[in-house]
């Protein structure tokens, strides 16, 4: 028995049972099989976890996710291989080779990730067919390319959020991270926030300044919201769909201010000692660092199911601040991430069964990786190929899919079944790469038009 | 502090973001409810000082009266004054609702406190209703 038969076993009905219902004699008509089917699959996503992590700018893969030996991609064979990893050109504090994580080899500003390269897969060989910031960024986020810069679909977090359970307060909250709601329910859109910092006031009434509402004011209007938002009122404006979702955000708000939950992200408190101490947030919140730890700490303490969070600025560096800045932020956007994947794998998932990794997926994106060549203004451009990081319960760690070639690393067909380089194959997507992370938490990835890639998935 | 989270609550900043987000999202719905537990008490409390020919949120015959007949003109004022919607004396379905919240916020009132609570959770419940918001 489900969790739904469960409930309605048990003669409970939920808000959200009362939506579905509500939706499905409104809008069953118009929208069909769509509708419905989405609700048939609404419950079947169980006790899950979703983090996207965006790397803004376009990252160089040469010193991340899809190395070469300097060694062998020396300067002298560099008109053939069109391939220069530049890691010479780094500040001392990189390695001048790649590092050797095991199962894998990582560029030398993923020195951090090595150690927990079984927690982890990555992908590469990714076809992005676009040069555009915004086009690149938007296929990743949604899996369909975009119609000229416009998104198309919803985005994934967003499709994550819409097929689980409304129960968390905030159930997908995205840190500069854009999201898009095409069809899914309004709670699976996402509560947009642009510094780590905003998320302790907007959780609190009034932004925690102080308000003159007494208490049976509160509970006459708690009656009132309950009444109005179960019956609606008879205007015209009411009966509108931007009316539902408002009264659905409305009720929201008030469960965001009743979970009391701002004090687990006041990150300089005591209480917070511990995961400052892990993430290494002396240096601030509004770095990658913040990031990763707002992010884990909105699964930990109940805030949200999905995360989207940019862990990395600015890296579009096509001249000379490649080596130093493009190098650096790069770095702190894997570092954070390996501590994301440590401080998860040690922590109990909130419903037991497992660490919150086990139940969490986590896929860290870019929106296209930067030439392999150094241009003549010592920075790198736009191109076309992209790599991936996977993680998570459900996705198998320590394994590489796809390729980029050793001649200008071109996207090389693979096998899909296989994920290895096969002429006959087929070119890899961002819809491969997220339909797999999708189904191996169990969301339905139907709209994304792609079957998940079998060697990636667990079991 | 507003200007400090306007990023957060939406506002464009003509580099990454540049398009006013309009959707009446859960961030939306916050601060409305924010702003209207911020607003609504201290109108009450000034509009209930005010001389009678400057009251805004009260216009309407003695201030701190309960009867029955002057909460529902007053509420028939407010409809047109938050809603630009004219509602007849006969017709008292459109304030059915808030005249019950009224009663319920004056009811639990402490002594001498009942019109100002009652008028507060009206201006606050009219305020986060959708009609406010999207009209």
């Amino acid at each position: 028995m489900n969790r739904r038969d469960a409930r309605g076993a048990a003669g409970g009905a939920t808000r959200r049972d009362f939506l579905l219902r509500t939706g499905l004699a409104a809008g069953a008509l118009t929208l069909g099989g769509g509708l419905l089917g989405r609700v048939a699959r609404a419950a079947e996503v169980g006790d899950r976890y979703f983090i996207f992590c965006y790397f803004e700018g376009g990252w160089d893969s040469l010193l991340g996710l899809d190395p070469r030996d300097p060694a062998v991609f020396t300067e002298e064979v560099m008109r053939e291989t069109g391939i220069q990893p530049g890691y010479d050109r780094l500040p001392a504090q990189f390695s001048r080779r790649p590092i050797d994580a095991g199962p894998f080899q990582l560029g030398p500003c993923a020195a951090e990730l090595a150690p927990h390269a079984d927690l982890f897969s990555v992908v590469r060989g990714i076809n992005m067919a676009t040069l555009t910031h915004e086009v690149g960024r938007r296929y990743f986020i949604t899996g369909r390319p975009p119609a000229g810069l416009t998104a198309r679909g919803n985005s994934v977090a967003t499709l994550c959020a819409g097929q689980m359970e409304p129960d968390r307060p905030v159930p997908h909250l995205a840190h500069l991270v854009e999201s898009y709601n095409l069809d899914q329910p309004a709670y699976a859109a996402a509560m947009p926030v642009a510094a780590v910092e905003h998320v302790q006031y907007i959780l609190q009434e009034n932004l925690g300044l102080p308000t003159n509402v007494p208490p049976n004011v509160r509970g006459a209007l708690g009656a009132y919201w309950q009444k109005t938002h179960d019956c609606g009122s008879a205007s015209a404006i009411d009966a509108t769909t931007l009316a539902g979702i408002y009264r659905d955000n409305r009720a929201r708000a008030r469960a965001v201010v009743t979970s009391n939950l701002h004090r687990q992200f006041q990150f300089a408190s005591p209480e917070l000692a511990a995961v400052r101490a892990h993430y290494g947030l002396d240096g601030g919140l509004e770095t990658a660092y913040g990031r990763a730890a707002l992010a884990a700490q909105a699964l930990k303490v109940g805030l949200s199911r999905v995360v989207s969070v940019t862990l990395a600025n600015a890296l579009d560096t096509h001249d000379n601040t490649w080596a130093n800045d493009h190098s650096t932020r790069l770095a702190d956007g894997f570092n954070a991430l390996a501590r994301l994947l440590a401080d998860l794998q040690s922590t109990e998932a909130p419903g037991g069964g497992g660490s919150l990794l086990d139940k969490t997926t986590i896929v860290a994106f870019s929106e296209f990786q930067r030439t392999p060549r150094i241009n003549e203004r010592n920075g790198r451009d736009h191109h076309l190929g992209n790599c991936a990081l996977v993680a998570g319960g459900g996705l198998r760690g320590g394994q590489v899919i796809g390729a980029s070639s050793d001649s200008a690393m071109g996207p090389e067909l693979i096998d899909l079944a296989t994920g290895r380089s096969d002429e006959g194959g087929e070119s890899l997507f961002p819809e491969h790469v997220l339909s797999t992370a999708l189904a191996s938490a169990g969301v339905d990835a139907s709209s994304l038009r792609s079957a998940p890639i079998p060697a990636l998935l667990r079991g | 502090m507003l200007e400090v989270l306007a990023p957060t609550l939406g506002a464009p900043d003509y580099l990454r973001v540049t398009q006013e987000n309009l959707e009446p999202t859960l961030i939306v719905a916050k601060f409305i409810q924010d702003a209207a537990f911020r607003i609504c008490g201290q109108w009450a409390q000034q509009d209930r000082q005010a001389a009678a020919g400057d009251r805004t949120l009260v216009r309407e015959g003695d201030w701190d009266s309960l009867e029955a007949a002057h909460v529902r003109a007053n509420l028939r004022a407010l409809q047109l004054r938050f809603y630009a919607r004219a509602v007849t004396p006969d017709d008292d379905a459109p304030i059915a609702d808030l005249v019950e919240l009224f009663e319920n916020a004056s009811s639990t009132a402490p002594a001498g406190r009942g019109a100002q609570d009652g008028w507060t959770a009206v201006c606050i419940a009219m305020m986060t209703d959708p009609e406010f918001i999207l009209y």
